[in-house]
């Protein structure tokens, strides 16, 4: 006989009992994970919701990094895609698709994460002026729309072209002013700042006058939310010869500025060399020779043709004396005057004025020099390079790129001569003369025209008069392998007031102001452009006013050929979508 | 004869006490078993609470940190005594813009037009709670200058701001022991952190009571600072 087990499963209500007792489990699991899932629910899909919001946002990132990358690369990236390309950076395959209209598109996929994203793409790069949609110049917009399940995200990013200098005035160490007046200007829509990589030292926020010191205008045209920068890696004094101060926060207060000192941001000073700088290639060269260039008044001796004695003209000459090496007699190398001027002499002497005669220096008494007179003012030295005796003028034609291998000085041993290097190019700006000596140059006068001076060595201008009015029509840039030194004249009887530069002012070493008259203080200093002291200190004294107006048109000219190789993008604003 | 045979069904004592000790060990067993399930479902619960609040106080946090002008960030650092010991309950301010889909809060130069401040603070009371204020700056005609709002410095205590200036305000996390703010100038970013601590009740195992505590460190990188510091 067949023993019975408990529960017969072949028996069908123990079967169902079975079956009912599975599915109760099966509810009860079920109602249990349901439970669960209900109580976390809100922080399942908030915590989702992050992940994916994470996700956007770096992909909106790394997408604007991308375009920022390619338009480095190629100014004109974007500006229209002829065909579609598709290509693969890392996680992400992006698709350019074909241009039809202004706006050009790049689609893809994040393939990690299976994000989708599309990039409206507006290059303005290229251009000086307010492009679609009013993408302001030189600007490039980007739309970036990423989508990841349910939730879309994205951002439109602004994207600019970076400045090569982006400040008014940049030192590696300290820029001191002794100031009545620290004008900080800008024409470039949204900097005006200066920067030093030591400290400054800058007065207090009431000069002399009780009247404020600082005056902070960014460009009116395009106002924004900053009046300016002061930024510096040291520490910002802001204090007078007695040692009262003023505080960081009370300029901040005072002048609408940000005042940053002790900043830890890296900073880098671009480095130029002579070679860096743009001349134009059409530029016709001319060589000239190295020395002192004088302009003085001298009497000259005269020895008449089948006579041996030399005969002292009692008349000083205006002439234009070329020394080489050191100012001393024996180097004299030739003396330039008119030949109106000597008859005049000789006549005065009583000598016939159209006797021929040999001529020498005054202080080479018995040695004829090599003298070269003139029928007219305005005579050429050589091909290129023109001298005006009656105006103390050396003119450097427009289209020549003139070099001297050694030093090159201009000036003049007469207080009431003010010397002037002229470049003749006032009429057309895009003509940029250009000197350029390997050694030291001087220029003990005005410089005047649109023009570039660049030292291998130091620079150094100093007016015994400076220019008057400031007027529009100077476009001077300098370089200097060492130092730059402007010092103008100290006379009272001096009425000018102002000493300008517009382009890039640029010292390798240090550059230095030195203003005369200190009790004064009348003059002004402005340089429009960018003042650099890449390795030394800027230092600048006994000024009324110092204006430094950051304009880098005019370091575009100068820079030009490296603003087309080095094309920096930077992001300028971020707006969420 | 025989006797008629009788059987009893029933238990006997041993099997009665064998049976009701079963029976009280698999209910004592489900019970505890319940109980414990129970407190980790509490501190679960308290633990999503908690992360729930620091997720979303961290959406706001990024919001405003990340879409800034760097210099504009102001930090006033404050101390107070939590849970016996001393901690950081800062206040920190950015500027902002009341909306950022609007093209009038934006300059043709495509620089934002900052019309506001946003104060974030964790209240000094020991289980503090982080507040996000957004203010209308009085007397201080847009577009605002790049700063941090002045009266974050010279108002004390910060709670105590004009209620004028106040466009709206909110929690958005209570029990916060710590809110500590920093910027690094190096690296142009402002780092945040964010301490909660909730009481959870009993642990799991044993009567001790736990507390569930969150902390979150943020790096927000300013995007909207142009030109870079």
């Amino acid at each position: 006989m067949k023993s019975r087990p408990f529960i017969d499963i072949r028996s069908f209500p123990q079967r169902g009992i079975a079956l009912i007792t599975v599915l109760l489990v099966m509810t009860l699991c079920s109602m249990l994970l349901g439970a669960f899932l209900v109580s976390h629910r809100g922080f399942i899909v908030a915590f989702r919701g992050g992940q994916d919001r994470d996700l956007i946002s770096s992909l909106t990132k790394s997408l604007n990094e991308y375009c920022r990358f390619k338009l480095e690369e190629d100014r004109t990236w974007g500006s229209s895609f002829s065909s579609v390309k598709v290509s693969v950076v890392g996680n992400l395959t992006i698709r350019e698709l074909v241009t039809d209209g202004p706006v050009s598109y790049l689609e893809g996929r994040c393939n990690s994460s299976g994000a989708s994203f599309s990039v409206g793409l507006t290059n303005n790069l290229q251009s000086d002026a307010a492009g679609f949609d009013n993408i302001p110049p030189r600007a490039c917009q980007l739309r970036i729309v990423v989508k990841k399940g349910g939730v879309q995200g994205g951002a439109v990013t602004l994207l600019q072209r970076a400045a090569f200098f982006d400040s008014s005035a940049v030192a590696s160490e300290q820029i001191r002013v002794d100031s009545n007046y620290i004008s900080l200007e800008s024409r470039d829509p949204i900097r005006n700042q200066i920067r030093s990589l030591g400290s400054m030292e800058l007065g207090r926020l009431k000069n002399r006058s009780n009247r404020d010191r600082y005056r902070f205008r960014p460009n009116e045209e395009t106002l924004n939310s900053s009046r300016g920068t002061v930024w510096a890696q040291g520490a910002i004094n802001l204090r007078d010869g007695s040692g009262a101060s003023d505080s960081l926060e009370e300029a901040a207060n005072t002048t609408g500025a940000q005042w940053i000192d002790q900043a830890s941001t890296h900073y880098d000073i671009p480095q130029l060399t002579l070679h860096d700088l743009d001349v134009a290639e059409d530029r016709r060269p001319l060589s000239i020779d190295p020395g002192t260039y004088m302009f003085t008044r001298s009497p000259l001796l005269v020895r008449m043709q089948g006579s041996s004695e030399w005969i002292t003209l009692n008349t000083p000459i205006p002439m234009l004396e070329h020394w080489e090496g050191d100012y001393k007699a024996s180097n004299i190398e030739e003396v330039h005057f008119l030949e109106a001027d000597l008859r005049q002499a000789m006549r005065n002497q009583g000598l016939d004025p159209l006797f021929r005669a040999d001529v020498a220096h005054l202080e080479q008494p018995g040695t004829p020099v090599r003298s070269r007179y003139f029928v007219e003012d305005n005579f050429p030295l050589q091909e290129g390079m023109r001298i005006n005796l009656q105006e103390k003028r050396i003119v450097i034609d427009a289209d020549r790129q003139a070099t001297v291998q050694g030093d090159f000085r201009v000036g003049t041993d007469q207080w009431d001569l003010v010397p002037e290097l002229n470049f003749a190019s006032v009429t057309d700006w895009s003509k940029r003369g250009t000197l350029s000596a390997t050694g030291d140059l001087t220029i003990q006068g005005r410089v005047k025209g649109v023009g570039n001076l660049l030292a291998g060595k130091n620079l150094t201008i100093a007016p015994n008069s400076v220019d008057q009015d400031a007027s529009d029509d100077s476009n001077i840039a300098l370089f200097a392998g060492n130092d730059v030194t402007i010092r103008p004249p100290s006379s009272a009887w001096i009425p000018s007031e102002h000493v300008q530069f517009r382009g890039l002012v640029y010292a390798e070493k240090n550059f230095h102001f030195q203003a005369g008259w200190a009790a004064e203080r009348r003059q002004t200093l402005s340089i429009e452009g960018a003042l650099v002291a890449r390795s030394g200190s800027i230092n600048i004294s006994d000024a009324n006013e110092t204006r430094l107006i950051y304009n880098p048109e005019f370091l575009e000219d100068l820079l030009r050929r490296w603003y087309d190789e080095r094309s920096q993008v930077e992001l300028i604003s971020w707006r969420p979508l | 004869m025989r006797a008629r045979s009788v059987t009893l069904a029933g238990y006997t004592l041993a099997e009665s006490l064998v049976s009701i000790f079963a029976f009280v060990f698999i209910l004592g067993s489900v019970f505890l078993l319940f109980s414990i399930s129970y407190r980790g479902f509490v501190l679960s619960q308290t633990r999503q609470d908690i992360q729930n609040e620091v997720l979303r106080a961290r959406q706001w946090l990024e919001q405003d940190f990340s879409l800034t002008h760097l210099g504009s960030i102001g930090i006033l650092p404050r101390q107070t005594s939590s849970y016996g010991e001393s901690v950081s309950r800062d206040a920190v301010c950015a500027l902002s813009v009341s909306d950022w889909s609007d093209d009038g809060n934006f300059f043709s130069t495509g620089l934002p037009r900052w019309n506001r401040y946003v104060i974030y603070y964790a209240t000094q009371e020991s289980s503090g709670r982080l507040i996000r204020q957004v203010i209308d700056p009085q007397g201080m005609d847009p577009p605002l200058i790049i700063r941090p709002y002045p009266k974050l410095y010279s108002v004390q205590p910060i709670e105590s701001l004009d209620p004028t200036e106040i466009v709206s305000s909110r929690q958005l996390a209570s029990d916060v022991v710590e809110f500590n703010c920093r910027l690094d100038l190096r690296e142009q970013s402002l780092w945040q952190i964010l301490k909660v601590r909730k009481r959870g009740g009993r642990a799991t195992q044993g009567l001790k009571q736990t507390d569930q505590v969150i902390e979150a460190t943020f790096r927000w990188d300013p995007l909207n600072t142009a030109p870079r510091l």
